[in-house]
């Protein structure tokens, strides 16, 4: 089960073993170097930051791909960047 | 008869003026007779002005007559626990003639309800309310925390076996979360029904001054057989509340406040609650005061509440100042002190939200969702620290910046700044983590709104000059480069009691 997280070809954003609200603002920077359309993974102890993340989705349009636990408490975020994020540089 | 805090049933409740008697005049006269309302300090620039003193969420100024009150007591003062000789009878007197006043601010019929002394504020009657509801719920494995918490009625739950799960608050249509959802609650309750053993849930928020719809909160909770826990440590000192009234909808089965935040500096804090709570309950502190007998191998406690639960001797002096307060509040009548502060509340969010640059916190309808006098905000561009910095130094409002107790939901309130952070390098972000807390009481005035929002003005339109004033210091602080308030000067222990030594007769 394990082995599922990350998911493959996700650019891995390792936030750990910061929590809220630096994995957000971790995800927002990772995000800038992310092609359009690339998956990305937020590893994170945090879980806190699976609902920010979702909410940060849902106001900036980018599509919010689930969650997963890893051992010790790990857990993996998933985002989409979208091609608008792309090209603006910023989500 | 309705209890206070309905959204549609905000501040004014006509069958809620029965807790107390109409006296506009006592207002007027009780309100200029606090400690501290003449203070003046030194400031950056050299003057010398008035205190605006707008921190009553943290604690309150001292109503004079209650501290007249306890000096006149104090030639009769001796221990309680005797009935030996006479001081130490009209103290035990004392005792009960403050939590006589207590019992009758919050309308709870004293044979239903304990008022019992914990500590120095809501922290320590709070931790043991953990205690006394989780002993009173042992089946049970839930306890449900409203989101907007301070760190008292939220961290003391988290520790006593039961698994706490936070009840979100409802969000309006600009994102602005409000008071507790109560869909969700519902749901919560629901989804954990036999197995929760209590929602633990503030009647006002020490970060907005937002009031809980409580009666229909208490309604559902008891709907679904789950006790309730109510921290009205903000509340109390400034808005009706009737523990008979909420009876009809289930009652309330304990509250817990300060009597540090209720004009009454030094005494202790509260707990309320149902006495069948108490019932074959060790308390967790021992000593004198509590027991019948002691033997070598064990000892046998004694039956009668309060005292049982009240190990040591009691805080006399402190009891008797909260009393006189809560005697004179129901003599004002806290419909009165109600009315009086929301019109300052108003005022004051007026003058703030006609600030282009100011952005205040928490829902903006202060009809469908009620708050107290408290109002946090943040100057667009500026560090919360700072802001609060300049309003002290240069305009001698005191007032209170950062998370105060409560992180999780100032972090929620604050999430769309969070969110248009561009650095997130962690000593940056720390100083961006919180806002400016203004917050009002019985003895606020518009003169104190005036010079607030004139505060602000100045620090919007000399953003770049202040910054350049100051630095962060090693503790993350902002410290003016040059101005230093000479506190020791202002008020040095050691001196005003070699000042008392002189003048002691010969």
């Amino acid at each position: 089960m394990n082995a599922m997280h990350p998911r493959e070809g996700a650019l891995v954003i390792d936030t750990v073993p910061k929590r809220c609200p630096f994995v957000l603002l971790g995800l927002k920077k990772g995000l800038l170097g992310a092609e359009a359309g690339q998956l990305v993974a937020v590893r994170t102890i945090d879980p806190q930051a699976v609902d920010d993340i979702r909410r940060y989705c849902l106001a900036s349009a980018l599509p919010f791909e689930g969650s997963g636990a890893v051992d010790d408490g790990v857990l993996f975020i998933y985002v989409r960047k979208s091609a608008v994020s792309a090209a603006a540089g910023s989500p | 008869m309705t209890a206070y805090a309905s959204p549609d049933q905000h501040f004014l409740l006509p069958d809620v003026q029965s807790v107390g008697t109409l006296n506009e005049g006592l207002l007027e006269r009780v309100r200029t007779r606090f400690w501290g309302l003449d203070v003046s300090y030194q400031l950056a620039d050299g003057r010398s002005v008035p205190r605006s003193y707008l921190d009553s969420a943290a604690s309150t100024l001292m109503l004079q007559p209650a501290q007249q009150l306890v000096q006149t007591y104090l030639n009769h003062y001796a221990n309680s626990h005797s009935a030996t000789h006479i001081s130490s009878r009209i103290a035990s007197s004392i005792l009960m003639w403050a939590r006589d006043q207590i019992l009758a601010l919050v309308d709870a019929p004293a044979s239903e309800y304990a008022c019992v002394f914990a500590g120095t504020g809501a922290t320590a009657a709070l931790n043991k309310a953990a205690d006394v509801f989780r002993d009173a719920h042992r089946d049970k494995e839930i306890v449900l925390i409203s989101a907007m918490e301070h760190h008292s009625n939220d961290l003391p739950h988290r520790v006593t076996g039961l698994k706490a799960v936070h009840v979100p608050l409802a969000v309006d249509a600009q994102g602005n979360p409000g008071a507790i959802d109560l869909q969700i609650l519902e749901s919560l309750l629901r989804e954990y029904s036999g197995r929760t053993a209590y929602l633990a849930i503030t009647l006002a928020s020490n970060v907005t001054g937002i009031v809980n719809p409580i009666s229909e909160v208490v309604a559902l909770a008891k709907g679904h057989g789950v006790s309730v826990l109510l921290d009205v440590a903000q509340a109390l000192p400034h808005v009706p509340l009737s523990l008979r009234a909420l009876e009809s909808v289930g009652g309330v089965d304990a509250i817990a406040f300060s009597g540090h935040k209720m004009y009454a500096p030094g005494s202790p804090g509260v707990l309320i609650a149902r006495k069948s709570l108490f019932v074959e309950r060790e308390p967790e502190h021992l000593g004198g005061g509590i027991v019948r007998d002691v033997y070598k191998d064990g000892f046998v406690m004694i039956d009668s509440l309060p005292s049982r639960e009240e190990a040591g001797t009691p805080n006399i002096t402190g009891a008797l100042a909260l009393g006189c307060v809560a005697d004179i509040l129901r003599r004002i009548g806290m419909d009165v002190v109600a009315r009086h502060e929301n019109e300052l509340l108003r005022i004051l969010w007026q003058e703030l939200s006609a600030l282009p640059e100011v952005r205040l916190y928490g829902s903006n309808d202060l009809d469908r969702c009620p708050r107290i006098a408290i109002v946090p905000f943040n100057v667009c561009g500026l560090e919360h620290g700072l802001v609060a910095a300049i309003l002290n130094d240069y305009h001698n409002v005191a007032l209170r910046s950062g998370c105060f107790c409560a992180h999780p939901y100032v972090r929620e309130l604050i999430q769309q700044d969070i969110w248009a952070m561009e650095d997130d390098s962690e000593e940056v972000v720390a100083r961006r983590l919180g806002m400016v807390r203004v917050s009002l009481a019985l003895y606020s005035s518009r003169e104190d709104i005036r010079r607030l929002v004139a505060g602000v003005r100045d620090v919007i339109a000399n953003k770049d000059a202040y910054r350049a004033l100051y630095r962060v210091n090693e503790g993350g602080d902002f410290e003016h480069v040059s101005f230093r308030c000479d506190d020791k000067n202002m008020f040095d222990p050691t001196a005003q009691v070699t000042r008392l030594l002189k003048e002691l007769p010969r």
